[in-house]
């Protein structure tokens, strides 16, 4: 069962896997992403990343699709890290039973033309904030928090507000 | 409520500061202390560390070297105040993200299991990449 489609560009790091991990009592990260998936040594580093007694997969983002269609993913308390808000767009299209849509971190780690602050997690091109305006369509209690201690902000009441 | 203090020599402990803000949003309530920097002297605020200890409460401090005087000052603090403040040394990013998020007072038992475990965060990388049938391994 997917708990929980999370964007982060960072994808599984320290103690953002632990902190949600344990609120969420998570039993698999899925990681979804063309980048990690083509990178055996970021592999490597994501999967040290990840808390004792808990699964890791990484595919790409349309491979990834596999993992979630498997039936014995419905048995596990999932979390799906995407790097982009347009990934995480891709599978909220083809999954309507996602729990929470969270929006985490992006946007900072690499370049891009004319973004715009949304958070202090959270800058977005013209590109993503139209993937995000259409993410909200279909999800629309998707939130803004980049752990569960601290501020969470409704994704509509941040698009309002650009 | 347990009270948390961090304590260094020089500006680690700030330094520890901004990692908590960014990992935990904020370090209200804890205390740093930058021991023989401009900010203070050491001995002044190991005792308004103390003071700020409850009666029936905790007070955790971490220092960052055992033989270091930093440690080795609050260890004689804590031991003169009849409170209960333990001290870690040598403390680690683990270790004091584990314990700062533990809601409830500790015992010694359980701030040394954690040590135990933020022990295992420090190791060398290893050189080489593994590859095994993962989607066996994740169901």
């Amino acid at each position: 069962m997917i708990v929980c489609l999370r964007v982060d560009e960072r994808l599984i790091h320290g103690q953002v896997a632990m902190t949600w991990a344990k609120t969420l009592k998570l039993n698999g990260l899925v990681v979804a992403s063309d980048e990690a998936a083509a990178n055996e040594v970021q592999q490597m580093t994501l999967k040290m990343a990840v808390p004792d007694g808990i699964k890791c997969i990484i595919r790409s983002v349309k491979g990834v699709c596999d993992i979630l269609d498997d039936t014995r993913a419905a048995n596990m308390r999932l979390m799906v890290l995407v790097p982009t808000v347009r990934d995480a767009l891709f599978l909220a299209e083809r999954y309507s039973n996602i729990e929470m849509v969270n929006i985490g971190n992006a946007g900072k780690m690499t370049a891009g033309e004319g973004k715009k602050i949304l958070s202090k997690e959270v800058m977005l091109t013209e590109d993503e904030i139209q993937a995000l305006k259409e993410l909200v369509k279909r999800y629309p209690d998707t939130f803004f928090q980049a752990t569960p201690a601290r501020d969470k902000k409704a994704a509509s009441d941040i698009l309002k507000n650009i | 409520m347990k009270k948390v203090g961090i304590a260094t020599h020089a500006h680690l402990a700030d330094g520890m500061k901004s990692v908590l803000e960014m990992l935990l949003g904020t370090t209200e309530g804890i205390t740093f202390i930058n021991a023989y920097t401009e900010d203070g002297c050491l001995e002044d605020e190991l005792e308004r560390f103390a003071a700020s200890v409850e009666e029936d409460s905790q007070g955790i401090l971490f220092t960052d070297i055992c033989g270091g005087s930093v440690n080795q000052k609050a260890y004689q603090m804590a031991s003169a105040e009849r409170k209960n403040i333990m001290i870690v040394t040598g403390f680690n990013l683990a270790a004091v993200i584990e314990i700062v998020m533990a809601p409830d007072i500790m015992s010694r038992r359980e701030l040394e299991e954690v040590v135990a475990r933020a022990k295992e965060e420090m190791k060398v990388m290893p050189e080489n990449v593994k590859k095994t049938a993962d989607e066996e391994a994740f169901f």
